[in-house]
Formats: C-alpha cells, structure tokens, sequence
C-alpha cells in the first residue's frame, strides 16, 4: 500500500470489530499456552506440590530423550504421508467425476459419510477390523489360505496404517470441497484445450489444477491442521506402540504429563517443541496460510 | 513498549493463578498442607458422628460422588449396588458413581482434586494409592475402623494391607484379585489332553500349548499378552524378579530372568500365541474359543459364564522356583479436603461395601476371591463351583510392584517394551540390558 | 480417432469400478458396524466370524440405553454443538471481516498469532485451561463447555478467505452511499458469504459433535457428559464390551449421520463453495 496513514477512525472500528475473537482466543487459547510456556521452566508435577523453579532443566531433558526425537519424526512422518495422499487421492477422483453425472453426485455424498463420524468411533471400528486373529477380514483372507497381516502392531506398518484410515475418514471432505471448484470452471477454458486435443488427463492436469489452486492450498492447510493434532486415532488404535512407532509429540506430551510419569513441567517442554516446529511449518507454508486472507 | 508490557502482564497473572490454583481447594484442607493435624482434628469429630449414628434417622440429604474407571461388566454390578444402596439407605445418602476411562481417570483426577472439584471419594486400582497418598491426594482413614465399628479381623490382613502406605491407611478394600490359568476344557478335549488336569508347571504348560495350537483353524494354545502384569508371573516361577522395592535395587539383569525370557521367546517363536497381543485381546480371544490358555484376572468370569463357556480355572503354573500370582485390588479411597460430613457419608458407604451381602454378590456375580472370613463361611460361596476353584488358586498370591510409586513407570517405559521386544523374536540379551537401563534412569541411579 | 475414443471408454469404465470400489471401502466398515450392533455378545467375538447376526437383536442398544442417560447426553450435545456454531459463526466472521477489508496496525502480527494458535492441540493447554475454569467457577458447567469455543482461530481463517475473494466495488459503492462498517459487513459481505457460514457451521457443529477429551475434561458428572464423551465409558481397559460398544458408536454417529442424508444437499452445497472462490 502506497499510503503508510491508517484512517484512525477506521482503525478503532477494526478493533472493535476483532474485539470479541480476541477477547475469547485470549483467556482460553493464548493465556492457557504461555502458561504452558510457563509451565515447562517449572519443576511441577500434575499434583501440584513443591512447585519449584526449574530453569532449563527441562529443556536439557529433552535432548537425553530419545523418545522426543522418535515423536517428532513420527509427527512429521505422519504428516508428510497423510497430507500427500489425501490431496491426491481427492484430486484424482475430482478428475473422475469431473462429468458431474448423478452417480458422480451420489459417489461424493458416500465418500462424505465417514467425515461425519467422530474419529474415536471410526478408530473403534478399524482396530475391530484389522485385528489380524479374529477380524471378518481376517477370517476371508484365511479362507484364501493368505495371512492377515498385523497392521496395526507391526513397527514399520502401523504409523502408515493409521495415516491411512485418517484419510479414509477425511478424504470425503477434501473431494467436496475441491469438485465444487472445479465445476465451477468456465466450460469455454475446456473448449479450448479440447480443441487443441488434449486428452482428459491434460486438461485436469492444465486447466483445472492451475484453476483451483487456491482451493487446494486451503484444503492442504486444513489437512495439515488436522495432521498435527492427530490424536484420537492413535490413541484408540496403537495407543503409540508398537514400540513407540506411532507416538507422536501430542501423543507424549499426553503420556509423560497424564499417564506414565504426571510431569507438568517436562510434558510442557514437549509442548514447547511442538509448538516451535508448527511455527517452522506455518511459516515454511506461509504462501499457502498468510496468502489466502491478503487477496 | 507496549506489546511487552502486555505479554510480561499476562505471563505474570497466569503464574500466579497457576500457583494460587494448587493450595486453594475451597475446602477445610488444602492440597498441599500437612496431612497430621486437620485429619485428626477432623477424625475425632467423625467418630463422635459414628457413636451418634444410631440417633437420628431423618438425616439431611448428603450427596457424595465416585470416580472409577469400571467399564467392564463388573461396572454393571458395581451400579447395581450403588442403585440398591441410594434407595434403601436411612441416612439420605445419595452416591453418584460417574465412570471413566482408565486414562480420563489419569489424566482429570490430580487436577480436580488439587482444585477441589473432584468427587468425593474415589475407587482406583491398588497401583495408584502409594501415589496418590503421597502427592497429598488422600484423606488419612485410620480411624475408619473405629468409626464404623466393622470388625477389622474379620477380613484377610493381606487385603487390608493394600490399603497402607507407610503404616496409614488410605483405603478401604473393595475387592481383591490374583491372575489365573484360564483354560477351555472343550478345546483340552479335543486335542486329546485332560480337561480336568490342567498344566501345572511351565513345561506342561508349554507342552500343552504346542499341542492345542491348530493353525489351520485359527486356534492358538496359550495367549501372551505384550502389556500386562503376566510377565512377572513368568520371572518370577524361576526364581527371577524385576525389581527390589524396598530397595530399589534392579533385579532384572539376572541368569532366571535371562532363561525365562528366552524360553517365553521361544514358545512365541513356535507360534503358539497371536503375535502382539494386548491383554484385552487375549481375553476376549479366550471368550471367542480361539485361545486355550490364557492367564487374567477374575473380572473375565461374568462374562465367561454368560456366554455358557466350558472352561476352568486353575492356579498360575510353577516354574524352577515355585508357581506365583500377581496381587491386585481396589480400593475406596476418601479424596482431599473432604468435610466430616461426606467423610461420614463415605464411611458409612464403604461400610456398606464390607457388609456381608454386598461383598457376597460382588464375588458370586464377578467371581472375584472371598476376603471375608464370614462371607467364607456362607453355605451359597462355600458351594460355589468357580469360587472355590478361584479359591484354591489364590494362594499364591505375590505382591509386586504395582503398589511401587515409579510401578506404573517400569510397567509402561520398562517392562513394556522389553515383553514386545522378546515376544518379537529380538536379542534377549540386549533388550534386558535396554530395559536395564532405563529402570536405572527411572529410579534414579 | 475411433481408436482413441475407445480407449477414453475403457479409461472412462475403469475410472467407474475405481470408484466404486472406493466407495465400497468406505461404505463397508459403516455397514459392518451397523450390522453387528445387532449381534448377541457371543455373536459379536464368535468365530469363525459373519457379517450378519445369527438371529438380529436389539440387546446391545437397550443396554446402552438402560446404563447411560442417552437422552439427557443427547440434549446436552445439541446445546453445547448448537450454541458454540452459532456463536462461534457471529464472532468469527466479525474478525475476519475486519482482517479481510478493514487496516489496523498490528493486523499481521495478529493474524499470524491466530493462525499458529489454529494448529496447537488442545492436549497443550488442558491443564491451565481446567485451572483457569476453575477459577472462573465454569468447571462443569455449560458456559466453561460453550465459552472457550465460541471463538475459533480456524473460522476466523476460513471466513478471512473468503471474504478477501468478495470484490472489493460491491462495497466501496456502498460506502460511498454513506454505509458503515457494521452496515457492510451485515448487509454485502455476510449475505454473499452463505455458503461459508454454511460450510463453517457445519464444521463447528460436527467437531463439537464429535469431540471426546475436551468435554471429558471440563464436565466432571454424568448430568453434564455430551453424547460422544458419555458413550466413551465402554470402551475400558480391562475388558473391552464389543457389543455395547458397537452400539453406542452406532448412537454417537448416528444422529449426525441422519442429519446429513437429509440434508444432504445443504451441506454438499455449503460445503461446495466454501470460500475459496478462485
């Protein structure tokens, strides 16, 4: 902008107007996380006794700590498997229904279904099924004389297996969000890439991408929100193991400060390393979060 | 600059509420004040309450409230008892039972009793109460006795013992369980072994398994649970252990526990258990017929039984070293800064608890042991088929380390991953050094 | 040209069995779960297994039914999910209204702090949040379920996209009229921007639906438990109930399930067109 003077009058509107959000995100989102800040320089346990100060402490645990570096790589492992693959399975069958006939209608009300569903109950449903002894699954590839395999305990195969199912559950999303944009590509950029005979592939691959690509970083940010929280489905399914292969740094955080050990402070440290590495990716990505609101 | 002024402010009011939030439960005690002379003071008053008691009978409406994390089948008797409790008690007692998950339980309940919004009394799994009691989360009930007037010996000293920690008790038993061989006498039969002999020393036990294995039709001989207690079961038959409590001293680098988990190794090699099991699993694979042998603790015999399942209990096999069974419990546990009102209520709830028709319905329902010396003397438990086969199998009992303050740590960061490692066929010698260490760590040596 | 019309068929039909071969993914663990929530619990672990009951009971659901307060979960469920939409839809589009078309100094530094705060899990902030509500005296209450989440860092990102794509002459025409700010937000901006609110409020309404460790940390009684967080009771550690389980997933998806299939044309509609207008 050319002029750096902010109309005051304007400007004492547009507080008023975040005022609200500000007020709301303040006392439970921005208070609660410096005190987690806090927290992680504090010797505190979730008992809350002899609460003393700790200095970094903490900080040097972590880098004794095995499992912190294992999470972090599970964290960003899980990412980089889960986003990829439910943006390009959803863009490959926004291709597929690009005619938008009433079976292309009710094909995405179905894949829509399981988005519906909470994560903990499709979790439940999954480790039901993939149980390798006593699943339906199972029981059909046995008569087929195959082995089910044990998915969801194996420590190369159960970190990509729960990546799987979270898109299983959420790719729905991602292929309505995306067809909308796409049938709303002018037909005359179509007409025109047909008459320099391009193939189906070509044109979805020139016309449509290019044409959508702001609703596909939209949809890769929402993915990657998601991606960095996941919690429930593994929780529920692998509960982190096999050994360790599937904790990630939400999953510790909630293990050393609520389950095995009660420690505040450490789980708070973890806390702080997560949050370091969202604002590396938010800021790595910033094109794709910051650009959107800036026309 | 502003921006820091702002940021400094808010970093400083949240610390001090954090602080403030800890000792300010809005109750007589708070969290983290000395444990001596409130509870005395407040014992006394208690037990004038209990001599009292006979008095009046349209009391004031007390409502009291527990945490538990019964999910299971038990959880349905257990409310069964509470409805018949609230409805016929004389006191205006009503108990609310509000029931999580184990890791809800974990997670909520430090927080809201340092804060003073938890429930009024809790009923949690021995592992928890030396914690617990020693994080200030605990009421002392010493005078529980007095002032219920239950007689103290007329239940096993083992029991009550569950509930001290450092000579003062924090709870009350509410039920008592060791693990047992669960075995499917259909499935002996059928591969031609005595359903009425069941293994009694691991080498039967091993032998058996190979032999009721049937990979063809899915049916394994013995389960072995990656997560749960089994495994000391294991060390210590031949003479191993995991750890010293009283000293901390590490037992695990030791040649026992060297042979036995090679020998666990071993039968898993021979694929005589689905790999990776969880001890969940291996329940309900025991309840679907698809595991012979598994070793679980009583709260599968309900369930067994409503399936119509044709199965036996027997005592934990015995190793080099003798047979051994890992000890377990809850207990009722009164939580900080209760008043003598609900401290009286809770008294007279857990009295309730221990009377004979309560305990008796508790062990006939869910197959739990007997603890009372008068409910063994009940002519209905002492014909009691299953009962008196649990009976006979819990005389082995062991206590570990669950009672341990680091015991749920060595479980999870321990003994966890050394059982996963082993049962997946790696070196053993290198995953108890592993393990080794990290118990070092944890003990702090 | 024949041969490559023949063949643009064959891709055209295997790109139909591809489909529906994923939509048989995803429609066969809903079906196996609705299926076998109506098998005895024997029925459920019995193997060798079968997709369909033996003999169809309705067991599992009145065991749900008579152990929980279903109702009463589901009435607190459609308060606390109801009201934090439309709340959260109110004050979330007020701000992004305000980042999107209005200059304020330190507007960067602000959107870029609720854009990080939109990724950081809540199991980070449990604890001094459960203090802080403690402090408040809303533990337990539906004002500490409602407040928290009556503004959401994730709205406020989605809604600021959107509007950043309304053109901007619509506006200034009005302004020009002498309309103010509030006057343009409520009278252009919100009614161009249905289908974001409709998308965003569905969003809102089936998290908070969903949701299991945020309502089970801030509720501490039966009276107060959401459908998801209530039903979460059976699923224990000792000793898994499939049965009930099954059927109580069943109960927690299945209101939203029904909500969808009838209004499934709103949703794909809201849903459709969110924001993102190239």
């Amino acid at each position: 902008m050319k002029t750096r003077k902010i109309n005051t009058y304007h400007q004492k509107k547009a507080y008023l107007f975040i005022l609200p959000a500000m007020a709301v995100l303040t006392v439970f989102v921005f208070i609660p996380l410096i005190s987690a800040f806090v927290l992680s320089f504090l010797r505190i346990d979730i008992y809350m006794n002899d609460i003393g100060f700790a200095g970094i402490e903490n900080y040097a645990r972590l880098f004794q700590d095995g499992r912190i570096w294992n999470a972090a790589k599970n964290t960003l492992l899980f990412s980089a498997l889960e986003i990829p693959l439910q943006l390009l399975l959803a863009l490959f069958l926004v291709m597929l229904m690009l005619g938008n006939r009433r079976l292309d209608k009710l094909l995405r009300a179905t894949f829509y279904l399981p988005y519906v569903c909470s994560m903990t109950a499709i979790s439940i449903i999954w480790s039901m099924l993939l149980n390798a002894n006593s699943s339906v699954l199972s029981y059909v590839l046995r008569r087929f004389g195959m082995a089910m395999p044990n998915l969801l305990n194996s420590v190369t195969g159960a970190l990509p297996t729960v990546a799987l199912i979270t898109v299983w559950k959420n790719f729905g999303y991602t292929v309505t969000l995306l067809s909308a944009a796409a049938l709303d590509i002018p037909a005359a950029l179509y007409e025109a890439a047909e008459l320099d005979g391009a193939s189906n592939f070509q044109k979805f691959i020139y016309v449509t991408v290019p044409s959508i690509r702001r609703t596909i970083s939209f949809c890769f940010v929402t993915i990657l929100i998601a991606a960095f929280q996941a919690f429930d489905q593994i929780y529920v399914m692998t509960g982190g193991g096999p050994l360790n292969s599937t904790e990630t740094l939400v999953t510790y955080i909630y293990d050393r400060g609520f389950q095995t050990t009660h420690d505040l402070g450490y789980a708070s440290s973890i806390s702080v390393v997560l949050f370091v590495l969202i604002a590396l990716v938010t800021f790595g990505f910033r094109k794709q979060t910051l650009g959107e609101a800036e026309e | 600059m502003k921006k820091r002024q702002i940021s400094l402010l808010l970093t400083g009011t949240m610390t001090a509420m954090l602080l403030a939030g800890c000792g300010a439960a809005p109750t007589p005690s708070g969290a983290g004040e000395g444990v001596g002379t409130t509870a005395e003071s407040v014992s006394e008053e208690a037990k004038e309450a209990g001599s009292e008691q006979e008095g009046f009978s349209a009391a004031e409406p007390v409502e009291i409230s527990f945490w538990c994390n019964f999910t299971g089948s038990d959880g349905d008797v257990l409310r069964e008892i509470v409805d018949e409790y609230n409805s016929t008690n004389d006191d205006n007692i009503k108990v609310a039972v509000d029931i999580m998950d184990y890791g809800t339980l974990l997670a909520k309940l430090p927080t809201a009793v340092s804060t003073g919004t938890g429930p009024s009394f809790i009923l949690a799994g021995i592992e928890l109460i030396n914690e617990y009691a020693t994080n200030g989360m605990l009421e002392d009930i010493s005078d529980f006795w007095d002032a219920t007037d239950i007689d103290k010996s007329n239940f096993y000293d083992n029991v009550l013992e569950k509930g001290v920690v450092d000579g003062v008790q924090y709870g009350v038993p509410m039920q008592y369980n060791l693990q047992y061989l669960y075995y499917n006498k259909d499935l002996f039969e059928q591969a031609g072994l005595d359903p009425e002999l069941p293994p009694a020393t691991f080498e039967e036990l091993a032998e058996a398994a190979g032999k009721l294995t049937d990979s063809s039709k899915g049916i394994y001989g013995l389960a072995l649970p990656k997560d749960y207690g089994a495994y000391v079961q294991y060390l210590w038959g031949n003479g191993g252990d995991v750890i010293d409590i009283n000293t901390d001293q590490n037992l695990l680098v030791s040649d026992e526990n060297r042979q036995t988990l090679r020998w666990l190794q071993e039968l898993a090699g021979e694929g005589v258990s689905p790999a990776g099991l969880t001890a969940a699993e291996a329940d309900t694979m025991f309840q679907s017929g698809q595991v012979a042998m598994s070793m679980s603790g009583p709260w599968n015999i309900n369930g067994l039984n409503a399936l119509g399942m044709n199965y036996g209990i027997a005592a934990i096999p015995a190793g080099t070293a003798g047979a051994y069974s890992a000890e377990g419990g809850c207990c009722w546990m009164l939580t900080k800064g209760a008043d003598e009102t609900v401290r009286d209520a809770v008294y007279r709830f857990m009295a309730y608890w221990l009377s004979d028709p309560v305990l008796k319905k508790w062990s006939v329902t869910n197959g739990f042991p007997v603890w009372s010396k008068s409910v063994l003397k009940d002519s209905e438990i002492q014909s009691n088929e299953i009962l008196s086969d649990v009976s006979a199998a819990s005389t082995i009992g062991r206590d570990w380390h669950l009672g341990y303050s680091y015991g749920s740590q060595i479980d999870s960061d321990v003994m966890a991953p050394l059982m996963e490692k082993v049962l997946a066929g790696e070196d053993v010698e290198a995953a108890l050094q592993e393990a080794s260490d990290t118990l070092d760590s944890i003990v702090g040596k | 040209m024949k041969v490559r019309k023949r063949k643009r068929q064959a891709g055209k039909a295997a790109g139909d069995i591809l489909l529906l071969l994923i939509a048989l993914i995803v429609l066969f663990p809903i079906l196996w779960m609705l299926v076998s929530s109506f098998k005895t619990d024997a029925d459920v672990i019995r193997w060798p297994p079968s997709f369909f009951p033996r003999s169809w009971v309705s067991d599992q659901y009145r065991y749900v039914f008579s152990i929980l307060p279903v109702l009463n979960m589901l009435k607190n469920t459609v308060l606390f999910a109801g009201s934090v939409t439309v709340i959260s839809l109110l004050i979330d589009s007020l701000a992004a209204y305000a980042f999107a078309r209005l200059r304020f100094k330190g507007k960067d530094i602000i959107f870029g702090m609720i854009l990080i705060t939109m990724m950081v899990p809540f199991q980070v902030i449990m604890i001094p949040l459960y203090i802080e509500e403690y402090k408040l005296g809303i533990l337990n209450s539906f004002a500490g379920l409602i407040l928290p989440r009556i503004a959401s860092a994730y709205g406020i990102y989605l809604l600021a996209s959107f509007f950043g794509g309304i053109p901007k002459s619509l506006e200034e025409a009005a302004r020009i009229d002498g309309m103010g700010e509030l006057g343009i937000y409520g009278k252009i901006i919100a009614p161009l921007s249905r289908p974001a609110f409709i998308s965003l409020g569905i969003f809102h309404f089936m998290n908070n639906w969903n949701d299991l460790l945020y309502p089970m940390m801030l509720t501490s009684s039966v009276e107060m438990r959401t459908l998801s967080a209530g039903l979460a009771i059976l699923v224990g550690n000792h000793s898994i109930k499939y049965g009930p389980t099954l059927a109580a997933t069943v109960v927690s998806v299945a209101p939203l399930m029904i909500l969808f299939l009838f209004g499934q044309r709103f949703f794909m509609e809201g849903i459709a067109t969110t924001g993102v207008k190239e």
